[in-house]
């Protein structure tokens, strides 16, 4: 399989996570299943529930997660590789361009602050900023862009770990958030060579987690949290057991592991449904959106590594031109250009 | 045989040692905990400059024990068992103490807004507001399981009465209950550590299904009697390894703010120290995070079990002068209501 193959599988892998998980984001597996997916877990693009913010969006519209991570590559294309200017610049791009509206409004807390930091608006001071650690933003924003430094860095996990951290802590200064990025670059970068099996992809992201939570501590802020290396076990655990049962795996996993904004729930349990569906691009897609609570995340996550280590061939063929013209995003373009810059 | 008043006494006692002791050493890392006190904390000592609680001194409990004795006072004063009133009486009266208003948690900040008729700021509604999912409900429910000794199910209706306020969803909820539950069951004869499990557990499940029966929002999120199940493994696997315990429940179940990881870390804990009143509270303490609301949630229900009698003379002593209580009189107070 080309190079090019992987990058345009992980860019349309992480565009069908974010925009088929977007609807189902908030809500628990049972909810998902009665009430959007009326009796069947949800496996295409739907229309938003009533209850979202968004409305009126054409099916196939993906979220901030997808479009930061695209504008991210955009930038790092131009730059010629991974730049922390470049990484600031995707963010000061998707806030302040009147196109980009409807993924900012939607932007998470972490990396609202984060920008309003980088634009030199200064931030009202809490009694938070006295701590020596800091709860509050240990989110997945750092981990579902994160998987762009993998496509940059195909085999050189170490790299793709720096990347990552580069690339993240603009937004995500915090010890936590960058475990879960360097845990998804990781996977990703190994994803993308040939000859890696499922469980080597694993295993690259349990290092990750293991290398950025440890290169992370000498740079940023610390944050009390469970350990996202510790819990990827478990999730893989899960994902093993319930590998025949969609029902099982997907409650289990929000059950046990849970698939929430914070980045040591969100990121665990991407490895317990790439374990299950095998690697499968679609199916490791559908187990993430049908676990609920930040499915467009985890669906924007477990596309983009399955995506890579699978290839585009695998995905079916309607996605990628429905995706590109809904989003005017020129995704084939983009992957042939990171192709040629890794080549 | 623990009398039935040496138990209520207990429980208050282990919860406002476990919130006093755990305000030093909350939001910080378990190695952090070490570094910052040369080693675990097992007494009570200065709050790092860094906390934000101002005025407090060494004894001094916060939001997580406070709430439930401002809770209790009205109902002793009034005689009266729980309902939504004396509930939003004492959730009121306590807030307006301003030492316990400024670590008030997200969630009660929201409803105590509401009830005052302030205006609110808020985002769009959606079904399940996931962020809403918070221990504020657990760390207040151990009150309910003193006034209901024995009857696990009582404990957990008032569970759901009292929670509801501010709490409405059905993780929170079925979490509170799980606390609740477990603090009523230490008060059977000759139960031991692994029935309170088990009663948590059983908190957990009947208070979920009971939320949603009486309307609470749903909410994703893990789920609680699963995740003390998990929980209660980890410990009872690792029982005489304090720090080994201690860290694979920091790691794998988490001790954060959300409810779904220090309701269940209460149990790991208990499972861990085998319902010792004190080893129990010390482990909640140095486990990292949000230490003051698993300590207060856990000294609830292992200070039932053990009794007053667990905890020496200088606790009490100190807790009571620190924060103007007379522990003993209220738990006489409750237990000639009951």
């Amino acid at each position: 399989m080309t190079q090019y193959d992987r990058i345009l599988g992980a860019m349309v892998g992480a565009a069908i996570g974010n925009a088929m998980g977007a609807p189902l984001e908030t809500r628990p597996p049972y909810l998902i299943k009665e009430e959007l997916g009326k009796g069947e877990f949800v496996r295409d693009y739907i229309e938003m529930p009533y209850d979202s913010p968004l409305q009126n969006l054409p099916l196939g519209t993906v979220s901030y997660d997808f479009a930061i991570a695209y504008l991210s590559l955009v930038e790092f294309v131009k730059a010629g590789g991974v730049t922390k200017k470049a990484a600031i610049d995707a963010l000061l791009e998707l806030k302040n361009n009147d196109r980009y509206a409807i993924y900012s409004a939607r932007v998470d807390r972490a990396s609202a602050v984060g920008i309003e930091k980088l634009e030199g608006i200064v931030q009202e001071r809490t009694p938070y900023d006295d701590l020596p650690v800091d709860n509050r933003y240990l989110t997945n924003g750092a981990a579902m862009k994160s998987w762009v430094c993998g496509l940059f860095n195909p085999g050189n996990m170490e790299k793709a770990i720096d990347d990552s951290i580069l690339m993240c802590r603009p937004a995500h200064d915090n010890v936590i958030a960058l475990s879960g990025a360097a845990s998804i670059a990781a996977a990703t970068s190994v994803a993308m060579t040939d000859g890696a099996s499922l469980s080597d992809v694993i295993e690259a992201g349990i290092t990750g987690a293991r290398k950025g939570y440890e290169k992370a501590m000498y740079v940023a802020r610390k944050a009390a949290g469970a350990s996202i290396e510790e819990r990827i076990k478990l999730a893989v655990e899960i994902g093993v057991k319930y590998s025949n049962d969609f029902e099982k795996c997907v409650t289990e996993m929000t059950d046990l592991i849970g698939t929430g904004i914070n980045a040591n729930e969100a990121v665990p349990s991407v490895f317990g449904f790439l374990a299950a569906a095998g690697g499968d691009v679609m199916k490791s897609i559908y187990l993430a959106i049908n676990a609920g609570n930040d499915s467009d995340t985890t669906g924007t996550m477990a596309g983009a590594i399955a995506g890579a280590f699978k290839g585009a061939g695998s995905i079916p063929e309607k996605h990628l031109p429905l995706l590109s013209s809904v989003n005017n995003m020129d995704i084939e373009r983009v992957a042939r250009e990171i192709s040629e810059i890794i080549a | 045989m623990i009398t039935r008043k040496e138990k209520i006494f207990g429980g208050l006692l282990g919860a406002a040692i476990g919130d006093s002791m755990g305000a030093a050493t909350e939001f910080m890392t378990l190695d952090q905990i070490k570094e910052w006190f040369g080693g675990n904390v097992t007494t009570y000592v200065d709050l790092p400059d860094h906390m934000f609680l101002k005025g407090a001194v060494k004894g001094m409990v916060t939001d997580d024990f406070s709430i439930g004795y401002y809770t209790a006072l009205p109902m002793i004063e009034k005689k009266q068992k729980m309902n939504d009133a004396v509930a939003i009486e004492g959730l009121l009266n306590w807030n307006s103490d301003p030492l316990y208003s400024q670590c008030a948690g997200p969630t009660t900040r929201i409803t105590i807004a509401r009830l005052r008729g302030e205006e609110i700021q808020e985002k769009q509604e959606r079904l399940c507001m996931n962020q809403r999912v918070t221990n504020g409900g657990g760390m207040k429910a151990g009150i309910v399981g003193l006034f209901n000794p024995g009857d696990v199910d009582a404990a957990i209706e008032d569970a759901l009465t009292m929670c509801r306020i501010t709490h409405d969803n059905t993780i929170a909820l079925s979490a509170g209950c799980a606390i609740a539950a477990a603090t009523a069951k230490a008060f059977e004869d000759g139960v031991s550590y692994l029935e309170l499990i088990e009663a948590g557990i059983y908190g957990a499940e009947k208070g979920f299904t009971r939320a949603a029966e009486l309307g609470a929002k749903p909410a994703a999120g893990c789920n609680i009697a699963k995740k003390i199940g998990l929980a209660a493994e980890i410990g009872l696997r690792c029982q005489g390894d304090f720090e080994g315990a201690m860290r694979r429940i920091a790691d794998i179940i988490g001790c954060g703010l959300y409810a779904y990881e220090s309701i269940p870390a209460v149990f790991g804990v208990i499972a861990a120290c085998k319902g010792h009143a004190l080893d129990t509270i010390y482990m909640a303490v140095n486990g990292g995070d949000d230490t003051d609301t698993v300590a207060c949630m856990a000294g609830y229900i292992v200070g039932a079990f053990n009794g007053a009698d667990a905890f020496p003379e200088a606790h009490l002593k100190l807790i009571n002068s620190a924060n103007g209580y007379d522990l003993e009189k209220m738990a006489a107070d409750i237990d000639a209501m009951i």
